[in-house]
């Protein structure tokens, strides 16, 4: 007992020395000698010790202070912390089988370490364009005094509803959780919004971000410890850019694409717009936690205690909805492009681009080699070297031993994943294969012409196989068949369309973009109705984020394919110099052909 | 399982791979400019090697050996019998088959374009206009 009195009084001594202004009255401020970074103890533990009994305003440490300081949300919190904690032995976070003791004093006032600031220069996702001071305290505050009246008594112009985890008004249109979108054909009232948001209105249309008035609106109140799942607004809903407002209080934001996570502090009176990638790649969430630990200045953590947060969450609700189109039972208009520069830079957005954002799943899903293609390769002679056009994640490249597989792929991401499993791999454009003529004693090329925008180029993708491949070399070729119902069999990826649920978006709306191209959506796992579409990829939902509200949406891609019609790929195959089909069949909804180089 | 092995560009492939750019008359071979090369002991399988004799390029060969910085170890020109000569074809599996570059380029011998090498993937994507 006395030795822990003389330490005691030994650490102390030491943040005396250290400058820190401790105080023999009891105080809300407290510094715990031995419970810093530098220590090796973290703000987490700390954080799940105080957290079990009082309530904490903020703590503060550095990795190069061996102590912490800790503002309580009471002078009674802080007597029983200093009370209960004394001499506290905590296991240290990264050293196996060290222990630090605490020993904890009052401050005559908090300190914050070397002038601790929350670190500014995290990296936002592309197109997130965050707003410090937005409004003004005034501003804030009325409005959150018009908010918090709408919420006790819901106008009539509005929807209120209580989710698990936050409780919201919709004005403008209700939003339906499920589907993720808005009924268009039931505007909440003609005066959209109550009046008075109008000013910040007129305040957001002032910035260049919003180029049209929002429609609809959702105000989420959230409690401490309350949240949203990770999600994307839904594309097909929503306009291009989706604006939210913070008030109340400060909150951390998260922010996920592939393996890249932004975490950023989101401040009361703040705008942030979500635009391009962030709007439609990077999906956002707000973990349910009562309080956010975050990175500071100078190796600084800093906790950040929540209050009520209230946000408003302006949309564009989208023209065109789906049942618009179910009543009009009408395909949409499709414009294909119609010279080089179109079909690139359709293909780079809708073929290139997307299989390297999703490639990760892609190869996940897609690993089941085809047993015809298998067969194809095996009857190959022993030691042919073959070449892959547009290999993907390698599922052909090493099914073979008796062969010499080459893999070649437009996707980087995807030739990595190839690299990885003992694999000859290039990156290269189908259209473009960097390779000697006749060099290979064969190729196949699987779910590949299908990404081709035009006819030409599905053309010029086959006498590039011809031009690698030897004389009296074989070709095989699988495309996408229109024809999912052939003899009166179900392909595959229709039979599959009650297991594979993630997969199946509910609308089927075209998507404009900007080259002026425009293309129907396709209903995943459906007969095709056209041959030119976008097919959407959803990425699988992430298992880890438990469901807490109906709003987990991980974010959608479109990939352009044209269907091939019963005989269309022999016709193009015909237009190929030196080149016998020598098989053509259909093969579980695809369209495949072996064709042999003419000697 | 072997799979789980990472393969970097072997010379085998740089055998096969030649220049695109629009233009270019004789892009074949491509320069190696390598920064980082790796040797792995591969299986030695002669029947495969042999085969491989009348599909690859001897002279390109002999050449990315040198820009390797490994000069002398093949012959200018393949041997009488070669396929059957057992030597001549461990030379020739070692050149083809153990030496992996990671990162580095291949340049165009005609055009000076350089494709990069990273991550032990040659990346051969051309430009719109170069194309």
């Amino acid at each position: 007992m006395e030795k822990m009195f003389k330490k005691n009084q030994k650490a102390k001594k030491k943040l005396c020395n250290n400058g820190l202004p401790i105080s023999e009255v009891p105080s809300k401020f407290v510094v715990i000698a031995n419970g810093g970074l530098g220590n090796g103890i973290s703000v987490h533990q700390l954080t799940a010790i105080f957290e079990k009994h009082w309530v904490v305003e903020r703590t503060n440490t550095s990795i190069h202070c061996s102590y912490a300081c800790v503002a309580f949300d009471s002078v009674e919190s802080a007597v029983s912390a200093v009370t209960n904690l004394q001499g506290t032995v905590i296991k240290k976070r990264c050293e196996q089988n060290k222990t630090a003791v605490l020993y904890l004093f009052y401050l005559g006032k908090m300190v914050d370490l070397n002038k601790t600031e929350i670190s500014t220069n995290t990296t936002l996702p592309p197109g997130l364009i965050l707003c410090e001071e937005f409004l003004s305290q005034e501003e804030e505050s009325l409005l959150l005094t018009n908010i918090d009246s709408d919420f006790t008594s819901p106008p009539p112009t509005s929807i209120f509803e209580k989710l698990k985890h936050r409780t919201v008004l919709h004005y403008g249109y209700r939003f339906r959780y499920g589907s993720n979108d808005v009924d268009k054909n039931e505007p909440l009232s003609d005066h959209g919004f109550p009046n008075y948001i109008d000013g910040l209105l007129t305040k957001l249309l002032g910035l260049p971000h919003l180029k049209n008035k929002p429609d609809q609106l959702t105000i989420n109140k959230y409690a401490p410890g309350d949240g949203i799942a990770s999600h994307v607004d839904n594309p097909e809903a929503f306009g291009e850019v989706i604006t939210t407002i913070s008030l109340g209080s400060t909150v951390v934001m998260e922010m996920k694409f592939g393996d890249k996570v932004t975490d950023f502090v989101v401040n009361p009176r703040s705008a942030i717009f979500f635009t391009g990638d962030a709007r439609y790649k990077w999906t956002h969430c707000i973990k349910q936690k009562k309080t956010d630990i975050i990175a500071g200045t100078n190796d600084c953590r800093v906790t950040l205690q929540r209050g009520t947060r209230v946000s408003l969450t302006f949309r564009n609700t989208l023209a065109v909805q789906n049942h618009e189109i179910k009543l009009t039972n009408q395909l949409p208009d499709v414009k294909l492009p119609d010279n080089t520069t179109e079909a690139d830079s359709m293909e780079k957005q809708y073929v290139h681009s997307v299989y390297n954002d999703i490639a990760e799943h892609f190869s996940q899903t897609r690993d089941k080699p085809w047993p015809r293609v298998v067969e194809f390769l095996s009857n190959l002679d022993k030691h042919s070297t073959v070449l892959d056009v547009g290999c993907g994640s390698g599922r052909y490249l090493k099914v073979c031993k008796n062969i010499t597989m080459f893999g070649c792929d437009y996707s980087k991401s995807l030739t990595n994943i190839c690299h990885t499993k003992n694999s000859h791999v290039f990156i290269c454009d189908g259209l473009n294969i960097p390779t000697r003529t006749s060099c290979f004693d064969a190729c196949i090329c699987i779910a590949v012409l299908h990404h081709l925008s035009t006819e030409q180029r599905r053309i010029s993708a086959l006498q590039e196989l011809l031009r690698v491949t030897m004389p009296g070399g074989k070709i095989l070729v699988y495309v996408w068949a229109e024809e999912q119902n052939f003899r009166n069999k179900r392909s595959n990826y229709l039979k599959n369309a009650d297991t594979q649920n993630h997969e199946i978006v509910e609308s089927s709306v075209k998507k404009d973009h900007s080259s002026g191209l425009s293309l129907p959506i396709h209903k995943n796992r459906t007969n095709f109705k056209q041959q030119d579409m976008l097919v959407p990829w959803k990425l699988k939902k992430q298992t880890t984020e438990k469901p807490n509200d109906n709003f987990s949406n991980p974010p959608t891609f479109y990939r352009y394919y044209h269907v091939f019609k019963q005989l269309e790929l022999e016709r193009l195959c015909f237009q190929c110099p030196h080149c016998r089909i020598v098989e053509s069949y259909h093969d579980n909804g695809n369209w495949a052909v072996i064709l042999q180089k003419d000697s | 399982m072997l799979l789980s092995r990472i393969l970097n560009m072997r010379l085998i492939t740089h055998n096969m791979l030649t220049s695109h750019v629009k233009g270019v008359t004789n892009g074949y071979p491509l320069i190696i400019e390598a920064t980082e090369v790796e040797e792995k002991e591969v299986d030695f399988n002669p029947e495969f090697i042999s085969r491989m004799m009348s599909r690859i390029e001897w002279p390109a060969l002999v050449k990315a050996m040198e820009w390797i910085g490994k000069k002398d170890c093949l012959p200018e020109e393949p041997i009488e019998n070669c396929e059957k000569d057992n030597d001549f074809l461990q030379k020739a599996h070692h050149a083809l088959m153990e030496i992996e570059v990671i990162t580095g380029s291949l340049k165009c011998p005609e055009s000076g374009r350089k494709f990069p090498i990273s991550n032990g993937i040659p990346n051969m994507l051309l430009n719109e206009d170069e194309v």
